[in-house]
């Protein structure tokens, strides 16, 4: 459970974020939609706790991000949208290190690493250094080694950004089990379609504002278009008109 | 700090550096340079005080026969046969073909029993590339051949050679032999840490920089784990290569001494187990501050690249250490002590050459070493949670 109350980020003179608000609850998946530059990552590192808000409040299952940091992040799990593994370690070893540093044990690590390696189809890759890995075997590698201690929270910064069909499905079926086991899943991205195939409920974000909030019929009905792409499309121009 | 935790940050560095050639091969270098340096010095100053073989070609040694078959006799001298004659030999040294050449002149025998200055020439170019050496060394012995010769014509007269002697004058040599070892490892310590920044400098902006300029911070510092123990984690494996360079060079060193020959400068090694021991223990603390120093100045880069560029000034801090120690040497009062590298450095010195320093100043320059090494991991650790290391890479 994600609570973000009237969250604002500057930098120096630009407001890349301006009082956002919105809740991501447990079992559903929650898209966070908008064009480039709209703000998406940005929200989403204030959530992780690597930015710190100018202003406003937000709760991870009731703890402060701002005033416990480490206790919101050990209940969280996010892949951020460059995947940043260690090119010299090999699969394996880059989920153990995170699972390690998580203070995980052996027993449980050893059981994620299986856990992930299944779920993403990394059997040929686990043993492999990640040099010279494809975008998407290093998108299946940093998704499991964000996720090696089963967060009950999940963030992913557009994950299937660049991915071919079978990766894209590969990371689809993951957000779909984690939201079956119950977890609270986040995700950002700009592309209509992965948001319309998985989220129950989308925030769109425009210029850093939330301009709308609801499930994907709510929102047809909001803007009266039928077709959720134009929907985004209304609600994204109508908000840069008004600004 | 959680130790456990520290461990698995240092050992995923260590695994890392492990497999990167660049780190390797710093470490090799940062080991080997050292030494390498201190065997060409060391050899140098062997050589120079060592007698070589002088090569005198001779031009009308005939005229002189006693000359010649004197300079035969000494030590280190031996007599070829030279160019033909004057003109042949003054195109031999032009042409570089001979360094020198002792020409003698076709009156010689006639103004040498004649009592008269008989006349030698050493045929030179002060142009050209030959060192003055040899030609110095054979004007000294044909000064000492003429010397003996004067000082007989004189016995047989009737006179003490001596009274031609008015002044005498000779080196008397202070320094004891300890003391003079002690000047050729006054060098030791800025080679020692010389290894510590080389070895460690690779995986010092690696860890940082480079993992910044990847994207790899960014998942990293996901994981609840405070700040400072990453930066120490990441210092810890610096460090471990700093000290392995530190004492890989220190083996080499002791391998590239015991192939000098020192009995022939005079020079001789001999320390107690203590001393090493001290030694040691006062240069060892001062390598831990390279890798804090490195990792520090690295974490203001965006890039490995621009890392390495601050890492070239890095490297110039142990040569001041000793430049300060040279340019300085009255400036030894127990203030100095808790300035880092010249405290260390003063106290080295003064372990090698014998003397016991006091106990102070051994607690003041390691504790302040440790103090500026567990500062510049804090101001690292500052600069980990500036959230610029996320937005501008």
């Amino acid at each position: 459970m994600i609570r973000v109350e009237t969250v604002s980020k500057r930098f120096g003179d630009v407001v890349a974020v301006d009082e956002a608000s919105f809740e991501a609850r447990d079992g559903l998946v929650t898209g966070i939609l908008g064009p480039n530059g709209a703000g998406k990552s940005t929200t989403l590192r204030m959530i992780y706790g690597l930015l710190r808000p100018n202003g406003g409040r937000i709760d991870v299952d009731g703890i402060s991000v701002a005033g416990n940091p480490l206790e919101a992040q050990a209940r969280m799990g996010a892949l951020p949208d460059v995947s940043g593994l260690y090119a010299r370690l090999t699969s394996r070893e880059q989920i153990e290190y995170f699972g390690q540093l998580r203070g995980l044990s052996s027993k449980q690590i050893e059981a994620n690493v299986q856990y992930w390696t299944g779920a993403l189809g990394m059997e040929g890759i686990i043993q492999r250094r990640t040099a010279g890995f494809s975008h998407g075997e290093r998108t299946k590698v940093a998704i499991a080694r964000a996720l090696v201690h089963r967060p009950q929270n999940v963030i992913l910064d557009e994950p299937t950004n660049g991915l071919d069909v079978m990766a894209t499905r590969a990371v689809r079926d993951v957000i779909r089990a984690l939201r079956n086991e119950g977890c609270c899943v986040v995700f950002s991205s700009h592309v209509m379609q992965e948001v319309s195939a998985l989220c129950d409920r989308i925030v769109v974000i425009v210029r850093g504002r939330v301009a709308a909030d609801g499930t994907p019929d709510e929102l047809r009905q909001r803007t009266g278009h039928p077709n959720l792409e134009d929907a985004f499309v209304a609600l994204a121009g109508q908000k840069q008109e008004t600004l | 700090m959680n130790a456990k935790r520290l461990w698995v940050v240092a050992r995923k560095e260590l695994i890392d550096a492990g497999r990167d050639r660049r780190a390797i091969i710093g470490l090799v270098i940062g080991s080997v340079i050292g030494p390498v340096l201190l065997a060409g010095m060391l050899n140098f100053q062997v050589r120079r005080q060592t007698v070589t073989e002088l090569r005198v070609p001779v031009t009308g040694g005939q005229y002189a026969p006693l000359l010649v078959n004197w300079l035969r006799q000494q030590a280190g001298v031996s007599v070829v046969e030279g160019p033909a004659d004057m003109e042949a030999a003054q195109a031999a040294v032009r042409g570089g073909r001979e360094p020198f050449v002792l020409a003698i002149a076709t009156d010689y025998g006639k103004k040498f029993a004649g009592m008269r200055p008989a006349q030698v020439q050493i045929v030179r170019d002060s142009t050209g590339n030959a060192s003055s050496g040899g030609r110095e060394r054979l004007r000294r012995l044909i000064g000492q051949y003429s010397a003996e010769i004067g000082g007989l014509r004189l016995v047989a007269r009737g006179v003490s050679p001596s009274i031609a002697h008015a002044v005498a004058v000779e080196d008397l040599e202070i320094s004891t032999v300890q003391q003079r070892a002690a000047r050729v490892l006054s060098m030791l310590p800025m080679m020692v840490l010389f290894a510590a920044f080389t070895a460690a400098l690779q995986i010092s902006s690696d860890a940082t920089a480079g993992e910044r300029e990847r994207g790899a911070l960014e998942p990293l510092l996901l994981n609840p784990v405070p700040r400072i123990e990453l930066v120490t984690g990441k210092w810890l494996a610096a460090a471990i290569f700093a000290v392995v360079g530190m004492l890989g060079t220190l083996a080499l060193m002791v391998a590239a001494f015991s192939m000098v020959p020192f009995a022939e400068t005079g020079v001789r090694f001999s320390f107690t187990v203590a001393q090493v021991v001290q030694w040691l223990a006062v240069v060892l603390p001062a390598g831990l501050l390279a890798p804090a120093l490195e990792i520090y100045l690295a974490s203001f880069a965006r890039t490995f690249k621009e890392a390495q560029q601050y890492m070239g000034f890095v490297i110039m801090v142990p040569m001041l250490g000793l430049m300060g120690s040279m340019a300085f040497p009255g400036f030894t009062g127990l203030w100095l002590a808790p300035v880092p590298i010249f405290g260390q450095f003063e106290l080295a010195k003064a372990i090698l050459s014998g003397e016991s320093p006091a106990v102070t100043w051994y607690l003041l320059s390691t504790i302040s070493v440790a103090a500026c090494t567990a500062t510049l991991i804090a101001l690292a650790a500052g600069l980990f949670r500036s959230e610029k290391l996320i937005t501008s890479r």
